[in-house]
């Protein structure tokens, strides 16, 4: 270890301790501030989407450092069609039976692209696995027991969404614009694996922070009632609500439920909102540009709003 | 980051998940069935902590954020300006059964707006109900009995409201137990159109906020 490091170290343990006796002051000296209404609602708000997202990112950074640790690399080429654009389906495929959410399967991506899985069919299951999981589809089927073809809508939105960004991916991508993170290695089996896990943890959780303060600001500003002023409108509508989705960041297993309770608005609008919302929103682009890069995320995202927003539209026209 | 550092963020997570989940505080934030995934991954981020060996990136230095939010303000549950910002959240059911016996009998906001507004009052009749909710001033002035109901976490909680036609607390955010009997009529939530239902009141008695604070 050099001077500096051994510098470095410390500044960063003494920056660590300054912060936590700046935060302590502003504690005390904006007791005031943090006392008004809508400081507290975000408060509570921003708490809340970090510590729901907890469990998930735990369990999504422990199997994406076990798909890195200790499934060799020949597993996926093996378990996955040769042909990337037969592996795509395959890939979305096997999102829908995986219970997650968003939060887990980022990191999850991010270790299948390192294992060497075509970016395309690991993008296609980083879209299809919170979209689609049967946890996902029994909430809605809660949420909506009046129209059970919510169900299928979704179903069907959602798969055609990340085959359609996995082909996509396939046509027009570029693997330079991916940016995966350098990754710690161990000297023993298990302290790699700890260490991609920690890595992942501290990476994504930082990420997760941003999203959720993002989302937090708009989940208190956005009064409801501006709303009402677009839900008669059937584009309007439609387009309004997948805005909704990305701004508000709700948990796909939860989004159903505020969906249903969105009754201003048209089925088609609605179930936008659904299929939008597990696929963009400001905590999952925070996430996929700290795993996948900026200039990932800057190109991957809109291009996922627009198509997951026309799979809706279309399967809405059709069915409704 | 550097190592020390790292370890000391992931600690502070680890603690700060494990205590509110020991404390209840976790109640106000998430739902009751996530306590034994948000244990099992506050007792791993431990783990991962004690075994750190690295150096971690920059964004890391966000963490620490929601952690003490979480133990030095500990926020408080959705409280009137969440219920005024949004619509009124109710879902049809399909039968509404009598309601249990006792008189009063203690129901759910959530049941009796649910039996108020589709099934127009017909399970209620004049039974005397109690509600337990926190007060809220509605859009035109009228005094409103609210509970949140959430799904996953604070950011999907959905207000459930009932107009008060009687002498309650105007204080908002006043946790409240109210006595009362079905008044037909319904007024227009202006936030998203729907209808909240009446509630006569009969008595208004201020109580400590529940340790359960969403329906």
């Amino acid at each position: 270890m050099t001077d500096t490091e051994v510098g470095r170290r410390t500044g960063s343990v003494e920056v660590l301790a300054g912060f936590l006796l700046l935060v302590l002051l502003a504690r005390i000296l904006l007791g005031d501030v943090l006392g008004t209404p809508i400081v507290q609602t975000w408060t509570t708000v921003f708490v809340s989407i970090v510590l729901q997202a907890v469990p998930f990112l735990v369990f999504g950074v422990t199997l994406s450092a076990a798909i890195a640790v200790f499934v060799p690399r020949e597993f996926f080429a093996k378990a996955l069609p040769k042909h990337p654009a037969l592996a795509v389906p395959a890939a979305a495929a096997t999102g829908m039976v995986l219970p997650g959410c968003e939060c887990g399967s980022v990191p999850v991506a991010g270790a299948l692209v390192r294992k060497g899985v075509t970016p395309a069919a690991a993008l296609a299951f980083l879209l299809a696995a919170p979209a689609l999981n049967p946890v996902v589809l029994a909430a809605t089927a809660i949420a909506f027991p009046d129209r059970p073809s919510m169900v299928f809508a979704r179903a069907a939105a959602g798969l055609a969404a990340s085959v359609v960004m996995g082909w996509l991916w396939l046509a027009l991508g570029r693997t330079e614009w991916i940016k995966l993170p350098e990754h710690a290695h161990g000297d023993s089996r298990w302290r790699a694996f700890a260490g991609a896990a920690g890595h992942d943890l501290v990476h994504a959780g930082g990420f997760l922070v941003v999203g959720a303060m993002a989302a937090a600001t708009l989940n208190v500003l956005i009064p409801g009632r501006w709303l009402q002023a677009v839900a008669d409108d059937p584009v309007l509508g439609v387009v309004a609500l997948s805005l909704l989705a990305v701004l508000l960041s709700i948990c796909s297993e939860a989004d159903a439920f505020v969906a249903a309770s969105l009754t201003q608005f048209s089925l088609t609008a609605r179930l936008a909102f659904l299929v939008v919302g597990p696929m963009v929103d400001l905590k999952l682009f925070a996430m996929q540009a700290g795993t996948f890069g900026r200039r990932f995320a800057a190109r991957f995202a809109p291009a996922t709003f627009v198509v997951a927003l026309a799979c809706a539209a279309v399967t809405g026209t059709v069915l409704w | 980051m550097n190592r020390t550092a790292a370890t000391v963020v992931l600690l502070l997570l680890g603690a700060a998940v494990l205590k509110v989940c020991l404390t209840g505080q976790y109640l106000r934030y998430v739902k009751e069935g996530l306590w034994p995934f948000l244990l099992a991954s506050g007792l791993l981020v431990l783990v991962l902590a004690a075994t750190n060996r690295h150096r971690h990136p920059k964004v890391g230095w966000l963490l620490p954020l929601p952690v003490l939010a979480l133990l030095l303000v500990a926020p408080q549950p959705l409280g009137s300006y969440a219920a005024g910002n949004a619509g009124m959240a109710l879902t049809r059911s399909d039968e509404y059964p009598p309601l249990p016996d006792g008189d009063p009998v203690k129901v759910t906001v959530l049941d009796y707006a649910s039996r108020a507004v589709f099934d127009e009052g017909r399970s209620l009749g004049a039974r005397r109900v109690v509600l337990t909710g926190f007060t809220a001033t509605g859009a035109d002035g009228a005094s409103l009995l609210v509970r949140m109901i959430l799904t996953c976490c604070a950011a999907d909680g959905r207000p459930v409201k009932v107009v008060l036609d009687g002498r309650v607390p105007s204080e908002p955010d006043t946790w409240i137990e109210v006595t009362g009997t079905f008044r037909p009529g319904s007024v227009v939530d202006e936030v998203n159109g729907e209808r909240i239902p009446f509630l006569k009141v009969e008595s208004a008695t201020p109580v400590p906020a529940p340790e359960r604070p969403y329906e």
